[in-house]
């Protein structure tokens, strides 16, 4: 199904490449020794939930997606968030896409930063968020689904959409609650093409819980502890000209994260479209691994320089 | 291309034709980063007026009143050592006593302290000093924590 054996060798070093990430955040995600990551299981709706400061989480989110009419495809991206304090986020995506049948290539890069501008927890937790895109028509990551998306953008061949180049601004509100041990994330989103077109909007909605509240004593990694599971909703809310549901498609998506006592978090999320104009069945994958004190590390590191071996 | 950079002034056009960008490419950063630096202002002065003192001094007096669900457990206090150990120790240190990061927590204060007011700094925390807050894990959990620190256990470990 997928283009290990169709497409052309670029698409086949570009598995080979991601098997290799892949793998080795799996190897690491056995480790003890690090600090566990207590991260949201959301993959694509934003709760307010920053990077602790100083901290890196270096994650790959792939999604293979069924494709009406052929050219199923695999997209990814490939995250670096930064705390760069309490209340600000920062991260980098570097996003790619494999076709069958048509090849794998990159496809732009995007820039985000999440503000908390209320520091106390609030019945209501605003996070404002603004983001920089600039990617190809290609770029088949739905991280966002926005104006009037559908499934039938991603038909077009690679060679007619990689060099048409889109430089998008995007807000979203997120508005985050606790409901007791659940919790509720709203986001409104609205995305801009500043080669003109009219701004776009969107919605996320996740609702989750950990299926263990309290902690065991012993350690453990295959434990109820670990897991958080819920569901998101997503969608396109058509256009500053044309607002509405028209023409837009919208997904269902259980969602389960399990937090690895290593630093790692592995989420599954078999999506679900909701009308015609939604891709039927997309698969998100996420393997994130949290490097605590990354900041601090670094600048010993550039001050100590390389240290000699032997006894202390 | 370049006549699309026609549209920038001086320095925006070296800096557009070094980076390899059109003008729109330009624009967008340039308004990305207008408004990262406004929420960033904004949510700087939250952060400067935010709470009257360090540390546990940021509490209000009246925080609700709450009952520990794990008062003098043992299991609880050893669950909150693991937890400890997952999200605190990275930067108070493996025994509470502190680092460059954030200061020590195994004191008399803190074990002294109202398990209320401990929960509404660990649920809270100070933003703007670089303590987040752990709303994000669940109550009990944040309570186990606490019975590990007032348990007086970090310094027997």
């Amino acid at each position: 199904m997928f283009p290990v054996a169709s497409c052309p060798r670029r698409g086949r070093g570009a598995w080979q490449r991601f098997g290799w990430a892949f793998g080795v955040l799996a190897c690491r995600a056995l480790r003890p020794d690090v600090a566990a990551a207590q991260e949201r299981p959301y993959l694509i709706t934003y709760d307010r939930q920053l990077e602790e400061p100083g901290n890196l989480e270096i994650a790959i989110d792939p999604l293979l997606a069924k494709q009406r009419g052929g050219g199923d495809f695999l997209a990814s991206a490939i995250e670096l968030e930064y705390g760069v304090k309490a209340w600000w986020t920062t991260e980098l995506y570097l996003d790619g896409q494999a076709t069958s049948g048509d090849g794998a290539l990159a496809t732009g890069w995007r820039w985000e930063n999440r503000l908390r501008p209320l520091l106390l927890e609030h019945r209501v937790n605003p996070v404002l968020y603004v983001e920089y895109e600039d990617i190809t028509d290609a770029d088949k990551t739905l991280l966002e689904v926005v104006g009037h998306d559908v499934q039938s953008d991603h038909a077009v061949p690679n060679r007619l959409t990689r060099h048409d180049r889109k430089h998008e601004l995007e807000a979203k509100l997120i508005l985050s609650s606790s409901l007791g041990d659940w919790d509720l994330s709203e986001n409104l989103i609205a995305e801009k093409n500043l080669a003109g077109a009219p701004w776009e909007f969107g919605y996320a909605i996740g609702l989750a819980r950990p299926l263990a509240l309290a902690a065991r004593p012993d350690a453990c990694s295959f434990c109820r502890e670990n897991f958080t599971a819920g569901i998101e909703m997503y969608g396109g809310l058509g256009d500053a000209d044309h607002f509405g549901l028209r023409d837009t498609s919208h997904y269902l998506a259980p969602v389960i994260a399990w937090n690895l006592p290593g630093g790692t978090t592995l989420r599954l999320s078999p999506t679900f479209g909701l009308n015609g104009n939604s891709h039927r069945f997309l698969l998100r994958l996420g393997i994130s691994y949290e490097l605590p004190g990354f900041s601090n590390r670094l600048r010993d590191g550039l001050r100590d320089g390389p240290r000699a071996g032997g006894a202390p | 291309m370049s006549g699309r950079r026609r549209g920038l002034s001086g320095r925006r056009r070296v800096a557009a034709a070094w980076l390899g960008l059109d003008a729109a490419a330009v624009r967008g950063l340039c308004v990305a980063c207008a408004a990262c630096v406004v929420a960033a202002l904004l949510a700087g002065c939250a952060a400067a007026g935010a709470g009257p003192g360090p540390g546990l001094d940021s509490v209000p007096a009246a925080v609700p009143a709450r009952v520990s669900p794990f008062a003098g457990s043992r299991d609880a206090a050893a669950a909150g050592r693991k937890l400890f150990l997952q999200h605190c120790a990275e930067c108070h240190g493996d025994n509470a006593r502190g680092s460059r990061r954030a200061p020590a927590i195994d004191s008399e204060r803190v074990r002294q302290a109202s398990p209320d007011a401990l929960f509404w700094f660990l649920t809270n925390g100070r933003l703007a000093a670089g303590m987040p807050g752990w709303s994000r894990i669940p109550a009990a959990r944040r309570w186990q924590i606490i019975e590990y620190l007032q348990a007086g256990l970090p310094a027997a470990h």
